[in-house]
């Protein structure tokens, strides 16, 4: 037996990748993974500041009947780009680019993804990517809506001057996302460490590789679709453009091809998240791993034939509605699989309540908000009546905000310490996550209502009778809450980085691998590669208080040893 | 612990540690390859899909469209020849004859100027004979667009695909061959002929739907 009570590994900071080279061209050129995923997540988050303030432009626009601070024009560019930001620079990269970058190689026990070059270039096309989608706000404009719809996108005399920078931005930023996508799925293959097979590998892992099949197969057709959109706009090519025999519905079939199964881009990572929050924090072995695993998988095969139900109302054949909405209540079985396992592995668990749990759970009870009110989108009757109202707004929201980026904010939460080697302030996040949650619900919650009382979304004012004022007042002060509740984020965030208390190797009692490097990890993860063991095993662990972190038991081998007994 | 010297760093920096053997790096890259074709095939096919979706729906499709230009034959002749000069390179290679891969090599850089310079030459002929047909196509552009979308398409993966060649043929003049560096031999090879697959397709959509 090893008798020894060490930590699984003492932590130190004065070799670890934040400081092993010095100054900005070691992290401009960088090759490390854990770099460039932090260089993503503070890209990401700058973003999502600008995506959020537009956010909140919209809501402050719509407190009063008649528009509060904005005319209808730039209402249509605030509502564009508030989309637009969110989903191709924030949430789309933030999982799987920022987090992912940063564990993944980690968790697999290997010293950096199969291509480090390629993942550099990845994050610079991501920066070049930003760069055009910002620019398109001053490049003359956007207005169309995220989703770039022809024939209005492509009409000179109405969609503004920014339509071909945010166009090219985000065929810039697929490609980043492409190649970000190959380089996970070549080093879950080729960079397992032995001992590792596909059954044992932690299920956040499964939840990449599910993702960046998506991001592999569906992306280019998102990227050639928006080069022919640029092209039909400068030079009138005669795809989507009516007047020169183009079909601009046939734009909404390929661009859905890719943004339906970016919904799963956007949220299988954080289901994968969500699998370790719940089994690391309520401290019990995952139930169903297998269902889990293969759930992700069936996910990832379904996301691409539903696209359909994005276009009830556009005129396609009655047979193909039926078709799709039939394949999309499809949808609901792996869904639901993951639910139950995860609150199976929580029934009797010993849970911590930590603020990663906290976003775990919250995942769990908005995400089946988000996946229920879905039902009455996939069923063709009460889909004419909600197309395109708030109950949409509402629906999506809660599936990308409460789902997919709640899912980032609870593993950001949760790898924080592994990144910085510093906790932050428990209570703070406790507090944050209170007020962000309430917050959350009293915003989009009162968007189902306005919905299905008929508001329309993307309108920039309402009938002062209509009845739909009470609710936008309850929706706008739910989103300053929330502004407040990130606010307090990164307030605590920072604070612990110049005085958090440090570290310990295992804070939460994980059992992947990544939690058997010191925090932060060194520069090369690992000085060999590490034995693997059952990742959701914990009994093996006990907390120490001496080092404020989870140990190995002392009656127990660790992987790879023998019994000294 | 020491800090180690600023070279010592760089040399850890580099991406070589990663994998335990040479063989292990050109077995991922291999993968990686294949990732790249299938997220070109899907690129590739989304176009010819979208053009055929918008070419079926229209039931008036003028019948007197122009023919492609004669310049897309000798293209297409060249681009066919730089596969069989980069499977002879590859089989050279794998004899070991160093001259052989040398020439296959610079063929296959010779059938790549002459492919890019015949796109050229068709892209100026095409638009020279564009305002005829511009009044029977004005209401399907596609017909006539079709040929600068199709190949301004394919010659950017032509124009990226001239930077491993470049690399290959460095070292085959350098006589500097590694393992990853035949395995580099061997990817662009089959990169190239994807481009060449890739430019059959295009073709044959060209002449049997537009």
């Amino acid at each position: 037996m090893t008798g020894d009570p060490r930590p699984l590994e003492q932590p130190t900071l004065t070799d670890n990748y934040l400081t092993y080279t010095r100054g900005f061209l070691s992290w401009a050129l960088t090759l490390d993974h854990k770099r460039i995923g932090l260089m993503y997540l503070c890209s990401v988050l700058l973003a999502f500041l600008l995506g959020g303030i537009f956010a909140l432009l919209v809501r402050t626009q719509l407190l009063v009947p008649e528009g509060l601070i904005m005319d209808q024009d730039d209402y249509n560019q605030a509502f564009t780009l508030h989309g637009g930001i969110m989903v191709f620079l924030v949430i789309i990269p933030s999982t799987p680019a920022a987090l992912g970058n940063f564990v993944l190689p980690i968790m697999l026990g290997a010293k950096d993804v199969a291509f480090p070059r390629l993942n550099l270039m990845s994050y610079y096309l991501w920066v070049i990517g930003a760069i055009f989608m910002v620019y398109s706000i001053f490049g003359g404009g956007l207005d169309t809506g995220w989703t770039f719809y022809t024939p209005y996108s492509i009409d000179q005399n109405s969609a503004m001057g920014g339509v071909i920078p945010a166009v090219t931005g985000a065929f810039i930023l697929g490609f980043s996302s492409i190649f970000t996508g190959m380089n996970f799925i070549v080093t879950i293959h080729r960079l397992r460490p032995k001992g590792m097979t596909w059954f044992r590998m932690p299920l956040f892992l499964w939840s990449i590789y599910a993702t960046a099949v998506i991001q592999v197969l569906a992306t280019p057709v998102l990227g050639i679709t928006l080069a022919l959109l640029a092209v039909e706009r400068a030079f009138g090519i005669g795809i989507f453009d009516p007047t020169l025999g183009g079909d601009p519905v046939l734009y909404q079939h390929f661009f859905w091809f890719y943004s339906h199964p970016a919904v799963y881009i956007m949220i299988l990572p954080a289901m994968g998240i969500v699998s370790e929050l719940i089994a690391v924090h309520s401290h019990r072995h995952i139930f169903g791993y297998s269902f889990i695993a293969w759930s992700s998988v069936a996910i990832a095969m379904f996301s691409f034939i539903v696209w359909g139900h994005h276009m009830f109302t556009s005129g396609q054949s009655p047979l193909v509605n039926v078709v799709f909405s039939f394949i999309t209540f499809s949808v609901a079985i792996p869904s639901a699989v993951k639910v139950f396992n995860w609150l199976a592995t929580m029934y009797k668990g010993a849970i911590s309540w930590n603020t990663p749990m906290l976003y775990g759970m919250g995942f769990i009870f908005l995400f089946v908000i988000g996946g229920l009110t879905g039902l009455y989108l996939g069923t063709l009757s009460t889909d004419i009546h909600l197309h395109d109202t708030y109950f949409v707004v509402a629906h999506f929201h809660y599936v990308m905000m409460g789902s997919a980026l709640i899912g980032f904010i609870g593993g950001l939460h949760h790898w924080w310490p592994k990144m910085i080697g510093k906790m932050y302030n428990e209570n703070a996040g406790r507090v944050a996550f209170v007020l962000f949650f309430i917050g959350y619900n009293m915003t989009f919650f009162t968007q189902f209502m306005l919905g299905s009382h008929g508001m329309p979304r993307r309108y920039a004012t309402y009938p002062a009778d209509a009845g739909f004022q009470m609710y936008h007042i309850i929706s706008t002060i739910g989103s300053y809450m929330m502004a407040i509740a990130f606010f307090m984020m990164a307030a605590y965030f920072i604070s612990s980085i110049f005085g958090g208390r440090r570290a310990a190797a295992n804070p939460w009692g994980g059992r992947s691998l990544e939690w058997q490097c010191t925090s932060p990890p060194p520069h090369d993860n690992f000085s060999e590669q590490p034995e693997v063991g059952d990742c959701y095993d914990f009994s093996v662990l006990r907390w120490d208080e001496a080092t404020q972190g989870y140990v190995w038991r002392e009656d127990v081998d660790r992987p790879g040893e023998k019994s000294h007994a | 612990m020491t800090a180690p010297h600023r070279s010592e760093k760089q040399g850890r920096e580099g991406v070589r540690g990663v994998y335990a053997r040479e063989e292990d790096r050109v077995a991922a890259g291999s993968m990686g390859l294949l990732l790249l074709l299938i997220t070109l095939g899907m690129l590739f096919g989304a176009l010819v899909l979208v053009v055929l979706a918008v070419r079926l729906n229209d039931a008036a499709w003028p019948k007197d469209l122009p023919s492609l230009p004669w310049q897309t034959w000798i293209s297409t002749v060249a681009i066919v020849g730089v596969s069989v000069a980069l499977m002879k390179a590859v089989a050279s290679m794998r004899r070991g004859s160093d001259a052989g891969v040398r020439t296959g090599l610079g063929i296959a850089g010779v059938l790549v100027i002459i492919f890019t310079c015949m796109q050229v030459w068709a892209w100026l002929s095409w638009y020279d004979a564009m305002p005829q047909w511009a009044a029977a196509t004005q209401s399907h552009r596609i017909g006539v667009m079709g040929f600068w979308v199709f190949t301004a398409v394919h010659i950017t993966h032509v124009l990226g695909g001239m930077v491993p060649l470049g690399m290959v043929g460095w070292y085959a003049v350098c006589r500097s061959w590694t393992v990853s560096r035949q395995g580099l031999l061997h990817h662009t090879a089959i990169y190239w002929h994807f481009l060449d697959a890739v430019w059959v397709m295009l073709l044959l959509t060209m002449l049997l739907v537009l």
